[in-house]
């Protein structure tokens, strides 16, 4: 098979930028055959990680996979969960102050988790999503919350039949309707970039925040989390000149985290 | 002294063939080489290395494909990268068009260095510009580039044979 063509560049840019700018038109309804391709790729992803698992130099986090990962896993994963109950036992003191009777991370006991694991990292450049070991089959929607536990790990934005890819809370294009947990004020907690501090905007220059202190989730009206899961502590307080300059350490630690648990819920 | 890179029959079998397996190799491969977290990019190189042999058109089209298979990859959407190697690819070939044969290794070499470089500045300028994609810190932009650029150049005598034997005239006029 084969196309007969001259050269004209003005002609095939113009082309070029027509084909760009269609698909790019059309993305979001390509999305699903994108998901179907990177599915059909998934056998040879996981022959890739099979082949490259034990050689481990310069290939990151997601290159080997021995005895010794697995139970620096679950040692991490305990030392997570002690962890987040530290965050939720701060939260819940503001909450009794309160006097609200109900614990808002509580809630997440209403709602159906499906366990699993991180089982591979990004695979180009400027992707920063994560892979899990769920999916469609095991009943992981788009814009479902993951967590681990230490807290929020973020949202998933892809989903094959047995695989989900989740983007991180630190990413650059997340945002996240946040709460202080002594003040109880409200901002929006913004990805820099993966590993980086969250920006937590929209907190008034008169609200005290402290380093240290913990921030949750804020399940206002519309958010796409649940209230009161941990997202991280505060490290920096500037003022700014309409609001604080806050930064957030995220309390999932993204190149240590393996176990998750997908939160089946929807934005009500 | 002949021309290198002239517009000529594009090979549209090959291109696909060409782009479906470095899809593969880096989904298998490729995406496991990772040095601070940068990894190569091979679509880019298959573009610019493919784009020399094939001249304007075939480079265009060579680009828009391996564009396209880089997108299914990507979590941002679709036709970012088909844009970005479309036109890259449409300009390798046009200056590939006006080189000869005698300066094809120094040509390669600083195509491969400057149009990754371009590639990767162009990327994340249309991604911002048409999502909520924000640009890398500073500090890992650049180590991106530098590090994409090695890899490339790294990789570059590889994909040179493979487009030479699968894109150069004399095999695809057979």
């Amino acid at each position: 098979m084969a196309v007969t063509s001259s050269s004209r560049p003005r002609f095939l840019l113009a082309l070029v930028l027509l084909m760009g700018f269609t698909v790019l038109a059309a993305s979001s309804s390509l999305n699903p055959v994108r998901d179907r391709v990177r599915s059909e790729l998934d056998p040879v992803r996981d022959l890739g990680r099979r082949l490259t698992s034990g050689v481990g130099i310069g290939l990151g986090r997601f290159g080997g996979d021995t005895a010794l990962r697995e139970e620096n896993a679950r040692l991490r994963r305990d030392l997570d969960s002690a962890r987040s109950s530290s965050l939720r036992f701060e939260d819940a003191i503001r909450e009794r102050d309160e006097l609200l009777t109900l614990n808002s991370y509580s809630e997440l006991i209403g709602i159906t988790r499906v366990d699993g694991r991180i089982i591979d990292g990004p695979i180009t450049n400027f992707d920063e999503t994560v892979e899990i070991d769920r999916g469609a089959r095991q009943g992981v929607k788009l814009g479902n919350p993951v967590v681990t536990g230490a807290g929020l790990l973020g949202i998933v934005v892809g989903v094959g039949p047995n695989r989900a890819r989740v983007m991180p809370l630190s990413n650059a294009s997340s945002a996240v309707g946040a709460r202080l947990s002594r003040s109880g004020d409200l901002g929006i907690a913004r990805g820099v970039a993966t590993g980086r501090a969250l920006d937590l905007d929209l907190i008034d220059l008169d609200t005290k925040v402290a380093s240290g202190e913990v921030v949750v989730t804020s399940g206002t009206q519309g958010s796409r989390f649940p209230p009161g899961i941990p997202m991280g502590r505060v490290t920096q307080v500037r003022a700014g000149t309409i609001h604080q300059k806050i930064a957030v350490r995220p309390s999932v630690d993204l190149d240590r985290a393996v176990y998750i648990s997908v939160l089946l819920w929807e934005a009500p | 002294m002949t021309s290198f890179g002239a517009d000529r029959t594009v090979p549209v079998a090959r291109i696909v063939l060409l782009s479906v397996t470095v899809l593969v190799l880096h989904v298998l491969l490729f995406s496991r080489f990772s040095l601070f977290a940068v990894r190569p990019e091979p679509f880019l190189l298959l573009t610019i290395v493919g784009a020399l042999q094939l001249g304007p058109s075939g480079g265009a089209m060579l680009g828009c494909v391996a564009g396209f298979s880089a997108d299914l990859l990507s979590s941002l959407p679709l036709g970012l990268w088909l844009l970005v190697c479309g036109v890259i690819g449409l300009a390798v070939g046009s200056i590939g068009v006006q080189l000869t044969t005698d300066r094809r290794r120094a040509a390669t070499i600083a195509s491969v260095v400057g149009c990754t470089v371009i590639g990767l500045i162009m990327y994340p300028a249309l991604a911002f510009a048409v999502s909520e994609q924000r640009y890398p810190p500073p500090l890992r932009y650049i180590t991106i580039i530098v590090l994409a650029v090695l890899w490339n150049l790294l990789l570059m005598p590889a994909f040179s044979v493979a487009s030479h034997r699968l894109l150069s005239p004399k095999r695809v006029s057979r």
